[in-house]
């Protein structure tokens, strides 16, 4: 009786046990509750880092590029093209000519029928479209000279209707004398029309000055020598025959004057994948993305009458009617937008957010503004 | 006395274990501690959204700057008016007081630039005051923009200052065609008492 009293006490009894392991369910309970509320945090907190991360990389690139706007287009950042078949832009001089803003191509605006290049040129709703009920998304594309390559330091030499040759001229180097050369070493140091680097490639488009005249073609070949090879049919529709007002075929064999790259920079979303892309497309190549998830993106332009000496203010589609600014942007040109807001650039989270339920999903906006700084010059406004 | 001898061993046994009272206090001070647990990482995830009216605040510096800029190249403003309110450097007009921009010790709440006449679309100015105050639009729960659900925030936590500053040259002459951009933008947060502020410094000259 004594010993199994002793026995009794030294153990647990079972309503001992029941309570014990109920309280340790509890707290073992607790204990998962808080780990999974800790990874849930860490996962959310990744997330936002890494998206903030890609946002801030994405929004930097298309700040820097818009702010970049008509630089070095001494010409009012507006260059006409030839007009026959309608330039476009949004294509690529690979096979089978790929043309990619929202499946296809946007053709340059025109003035009185004639298509511009300008410094910047506004996508009203030109992208494609995400969710039915936001509209359609809108696309920029922005044109400045290309500062990697001292295309200006050669002699560039019409050879026949397709075919510009670029020399360097001698004596090298012409420090002095040379007007047009941005190289800071003068010909030296210049890069080989050639070079795999910086060279001319197949899609690059090229501004030359003959004189008075200025026409914009586009590379249809690598360049393999001297000679550069601008031939008809390319993905641009920039190449046109002789006889076509503003284009090389019509500038005379023999004529001499110098070429520049330009970067006619175009930011557009593209849905084809899953999820979303910012995309990027410089002049006839490839587009490369810039950020995933971007799930909007709208903007609004500033422009200035200078008739009146009045700004037109948040206009998203200038010129046009409606323009979103009461008209007050009526018959004034893209070359006349002096800042550009970004209205809206949506970024989401990854899908991934959806298995911790709403608590996942994330959001940022860019709604800022960027003056177009090479867009405005003094000559064209009142100075004081 | 066996029995007793034993029975005394057992009672020391029980004492030197766990008791039932003991466990639920050790329970208690557990749980006080996992709560405190709690309040980390809900701190954290609050840092986290810090950071988003961080960049809120940046781009509402930068936003302020641009339009100073713009104005400058289209000339729609003159140099005189580039600077805050009530100043008397006025080389362009010769008037007594001069700029528009609103006074800079007092910070002003987010208002729209106005958007007709020669001070449209620059923001910060005393011709702002009255404007509606910047929204954000959030798409809502749909996460699709112009739908029902769409919530317009106010920036109401938000306040902004421009101040116009002299620049001196090395010994001490203050430069005509220079000035200094402060762009200050304050913001609460509801995890911090005092206000976080981000600061952008900049200079505008004359000419572009």
């Amino acid at each position: 009786m004594s010993d199994r009293s002793t026995k009794r006490k030294n153990g647990f009894s079972l309503l001992e046990m029941t309570i014990s392991m109920a309280l340790g369910g509890i707290v073992l309970a607790a204990a998962v509750q808080i780990y999974i509320q800790g990874v849930q945090a860490a996962w959310t907190t990744t997330q936002r880092a890494e998206m903030q991360q890609d946002f801030r990389a994405a929004s930097n690139i298309l700040t820097t590029d818009l702010s970049l706007a008509g630089a070095g287009l001494n010409l009012g950042a507006a260059i006409a093209l030839p007009a026959a078949t309608p330039p476009v832009y949004g294509c690529a001089q690979t096979t089978g000519k790929p043309c990619y803003i929202n499946g296809g191509s946007v053709a340059f605006p025109t003035q009185l029928g004639t298509p511009y290049l300008y410094g910047l040129i506004p996508g009203y709703q030109k992208g494609p479209t995400l969710f039915a009920l936001q509209g359609p998304t809108d696309v920029v594309t922005v044109v400045y000279t290309d500062n990697n390559f001292y295309l200006d330091c050669y002699t560039a030499t019409v050879t026949n209707t397709t075919t510009v040759t670029f020399t360097l001229p001698t004596p090298t180097p012409p420090a002095t004398g040379s007007t047009n050369c941005t190289s800071p070493t003068g010909n030296p140091g210049v890069q080989a029309v050639s070079d795999s680097a910086v060279g001319l490639t197949a899609g690059d488009v090229v501004l030359f000055t003959f004189g008075a005249a200025n026409v914009v073609a586009e590379v249809t070949a690598n360049a393999a020598g001297s000679a550069v090879t601008f031939a008809a049919n390319d993905a641009l529709n920039l190449n046109q025959a002789a006889g076509v007002s503003n284009s090389l075929a019509s500038v005379a064999t023999g004529k001499t004057g110098y070429g520049t790259r330009l970067r006619v920079v175009s930011y557009y979303i593209d849905n084809s994948p899953t999820p979303p892309r910012l995309m990027q497309q410089v002049s006839g190549h490839t587009p490369i993305p810039v950020a995933e998830n971007i799930v909007y993106l709208q903007f609004t332009y500033d422009l200035f009458n200078d008739t009146t000496n009045k700004p037109a203010v948040g206009c998203y589609n200038p010129g046009a009617n409606p323009d979103g600014c009461a008209l007050a942007s009526a018959n004034l040109l893209p070359k006349q937008i002096t800042k550009i807001n970004i209205a809206n650039m949506a970024m989401d989270s990854t899908v991934m957010g959806a298995q911790y339920g709403s608590s996942g999903y994330q959001r940022m906006d860019l709604q800022t503004s960027v003056s177009a700084r090479n867009l405005t010059y003094t000559n064209n406004y009142p100075l004081h | 006395m066996i029995g007793h001898g034993e029975s005394s061993q057992v009672r020391q046994r029980a004492e030197s274990g766990v008791s039932l009272l003991e466990v639920v206090i050790s329970m208690a001070v557990l749980t006080v501690g996992m709560v405190s647990m709690l309040g980390v990482f809900g701190l954290a995830m609050a840092s986290t959204q810090t950071s988003q009216q961080s960049l809120i605040a940046k781009q509402l510096a930068n936003e302020a700057y641009e339009t100073i800029v713009t104005a400058r190249n289209t000339g729609q403003i003159t140099w005189d008016d580039i600077q805050n309110t009530g100043s008397s450097n006025c080389p362009i007009s010769g008037a007594a007081s001069c700029g528009i921009f609103a006074d800079p010790t007092t910070p002003q709440p987010l208002y729209q630039a106005i958007t007709t006449g020669s001070y449209a679309g620059i923001l910060g100015t005393t011709y702002d005051v009255g404007q509606p105050e910047q929204t954000l639009q959030d798409p809502g729960t749909d996460g699709i923009y112009y739908t029902a659900d769409d919530v317009l925030i106010p920036l109401t936590g938000y306040k902004r200052t421009v101040l116009i500053g002299q620049v001196t040259d090395a010994t001490g002459n203050v430069l005509a065609s220079l000035r200094s951009v402060t762009i200050t933008v304050q913001y609460s947060t509801p995890q911090t008492n005092t206000p976080k502020t981000y600061i952008l410094n900049s200079y505008i000259s004359q000419y572009q």
